[in-house]
Parts: structure tokens; sequence; C-alpha cells
């Protein structure tokens, strides 16, 4: 299950401070140019965890493995 | 195919698209092909692809400079959208430098390829792009067709990259762009061309950046000693670190080896024209995957010397 968009899991995972393992391009996509941004531009962070929320929504049915690390 | 109006994705030389009769279909430039009888160039085929059976036609249209942000907007919520850019115009150093600032990149899959000419004919010929509804071409524009997918389907995007980060130093850049001359070695202040030059860096190799376990290329074009310049063929971005890729004792067999794992037939495929030459790779086959040979390949964003397959998967 995706964790709602006010869980702080999304935070951590934009700014780097939790690290999930994943063989799913679009998700590898997404952590590394969230990470990248947030560090060029602190202020979009809202911004960029609204989007890995939707990206993972999207996804929800198809990363079971890095859903499982989000709750952990 | 085109006259039962079908909508199709479709690479071939410039002469061989522009005989065929308008319909629901965009195109890209480029003779090189994966096909059944292994890799092939040939200015007289036209390489098809079809969407997939579950997917709706919804819409094509022609990207100039100014519309190209909008890509990923234009596309249907649940769907997958077939980009094809000319190689070296606007569009395409645009696309490849600003497509992840895209408003619902990412959340809206990009597919797709790069055109471009014959290698005998480069500088003589320019890469195109088709819209198939007017049967005109161009090298300034993108083409896009943009598929909706019923709910229990999605479209994912994968790579197969026979490269790995090599064990040599770590390189950063101040800026993006496909352009390198200021670069960090470790850290310390450089001149990227001086020290690929210095440090004999085998230029089959790309730079690899590894994006969480996914290893995206930057692929070297030049190397203007002289004026202090690198020229490559994805841009380089700054906040990435990036390692020339490990050598390859045997490139094709690398590329056959890493192909294995992929059995799943995709939607759409295609593979680098660096991966075709460096590879040895006419008349071989990399697995059962076809596809065109591009100067470019595309998933969300720009990739090099890389194979790109779309899958259609069952949320069900």
């Amino acid at each position: 299950m995706v964790p709602a968009l006010g869980s702080p899991v999304w935070k951590k995972l934009v700014n780097g401070e939790k690290q999930i393992q994943s063989t799913n391009f679009v998700i590898n996509m997404l952590l590394t140019n969230s990470r990248i941004r947030y560090k060029l531009e602190p202020a979009k962070l809202d911004e960029l965890v609204k989007h890995a929320h939707e990206v993972f929504s999207k996804h929800e049915k198809t990363i079971a493995s890095e859903l499982a690390q989000l709750g952990s | 195919m085109i006259a039962e109006g079908k909508a199709l994705l479709l690479a071939g030389s410039e002469e061989a698209l522009s005989q065929l009769s308008t319909g629901n279909w965009i195109g890209g430039t480029i003779p090189y092909f994966m096909d059944e009888d292994g890799a092939v160039c040939c200015e007289s085929k036209v390489f098809a692809t079809e969407l997939p059976e579950c997917a709706s036609f919804a819409g094509l249209r022609e990207y100039p400079l100014e519309a190209l942000p909008n890509i990923c907007t234009d596309a249907p919520e649940n769907g997958v959208s077939y980009l094809i850019l000319p190689a070296g115009s606007a569009v395409h150093a645009a696309y490849a430098a600003d497509a992840p600032e895209y408003a619902e990149f990412l959340s809206r899959p990009v597919v797709g390829w790069v055109s471009g000419v014959h290698l005998s004919k480069l500088g003589a010929q320019s890469p195109k792009v088709f819209n198939g509804k007017t049967g005109k071409a161009s090298g300034d524009v993108g083409i896009a067709m943009h598929a909706s997918l019923p709910e229990n389907k999605l479209a994912v995007l994968d790579i197969v990259n026979v490269f790995k980060p090599g064990k040599g130093d770590t390189i950063t850049f101040p800026s993006a762009g496909f352009t390198a001359s200021d670069c960090e070695i470790n850290g310390q202040p450089r001149n990227f061309a001086e020290y690929v030059a210095t440090t004999r860096q085998d230029l089959k190799l790309p730079l690899t950046a590894n994006y969480n376990g996914s290893i995206v290329n930057a692929s070297i074009q030049s190397v203007d000693e002289v004026n202090g310049v690198v020229k490559l063929y994805a841009p380089v971005f700054p906040g990435v670190e990036y390692k020339f890729g490990a050598p390859l004792a045997d490139y094709l067999g690398a590329m056959q080896q890493a192909v294995e794992t992929h059995t799943e037939t995709a939607a759409f495929s295609c593979n680098c024209i660096l991966n075709y030459l460096h590879a040895g790779m006419e008349g071989k086959h990399t697995g059962s995957i076809t596809g065109p040979i591009t100067f470019g390949e595309i998933a969300h964003q720009l990739l090099n010397q890389t194979i790109v397959q779309l899958y259609i998967r069952d949320l069900d």
C-alpha cells in the first residue's frame, strides 16, 4: 500500500534520508532526479514529494518490493 | 497497414518514408534496424511498430520547441506517448536537457528515439521526422503519437544497459549540457578534454551514472583538446556523479547476455547506433529484440548506448 501523501517517508525519500533498493527504472529515475532537484532547489520539496507520491501510486501494483521498503 | 488505418510508428530512410501514403503514423529517418534476420542496414525497408492491441490512439502532434514542455501534459493520464526527435535539432537538445523538469515527467511515460541518417551521409543529409497525417517531413520539430490505455493496463519502460560504472575516477560537472569543459575529477577541478586525452580513455565507453541502481549513459561524441571541449551525445547534469564505463571484453556477447534476462515481449524496442557500431552488430541478434537502431533512445529521458523497452503490464 502506498503511504499517504502526508507520511514523513516521502520527504525522507526525496532528501535521501531514506534509501530503497529497486530494479524498476521509473522508480530509480524518480528517486535520483528528485534528490538532485532537491539538492539544487530545497524549496521545491513539497512539489517533489507530491510527484514521488503520484508516481509510486500509479505504479502501486508493480512495485511491491519498493513499497515494502517504504514501510520499514 | 496504413490503408487499414492502423496507428503506426515507422522507421526508415527519408526516401522510403516519403513514399508512404498519409495515415495514422509518425516516422523518423534511420536505416538501421534489428529485425528477425539480425541487425541490418537497409535504405529501402521500413520498420513498423503498431500500437499495442489494448491501446487507443489519442492523437498525433508535432512538437516545435515552444510546445515540447507540454508533451507529458498532452498525454492521456494512463497511456504512453511515442516521441521521435531529429538528431542535432534544437528540440533534441531541449528535450535531452529539460525533460526532467517537464510537468508530469515520469508520471506519463514517453518512449521513443532520435532519428538519424546512414552514417555515410552524415553532414550531407539531415535527420527528419515525418507527420504521417500530412506526409510532411521536418528536421526542426518532434513528432509524437499519444495512446491511452485501459485502467487495468500500465505502460512501463525498462532499459538494457551493458555498461556498469568502471573503477576509475569520479567525475562531476558544474553545469548541464551536451558539451563539457570544466569538471571535477575526484573533487579536483580539471578540464574534461584534457583529462580524457591524458588518461587515454576508450571513447567507446560512455560516462555512466548510477541512478539508484539503474545505469544511465552519456556517450562521448568528440574530444577537442585544443579548445578543451568534449562533446557528448546526451547531456551531463550537475549533482550527478559519473564514471567511465567498465571495459567490455566482449561487447556483443555482453549485450546478448544482458538481453537473455529480458524474455518478455516488448510492445516497442529500440537500440543505439553506437552499440551497432562498437559491438559489430550487423547480422547478429540481440535475443528476440527487434526495432530501430537509433541516434538516441528515449525512456522518459534521453539515453545513449542503451536498449529501451516498453512493456504493457496487467494490473489485474
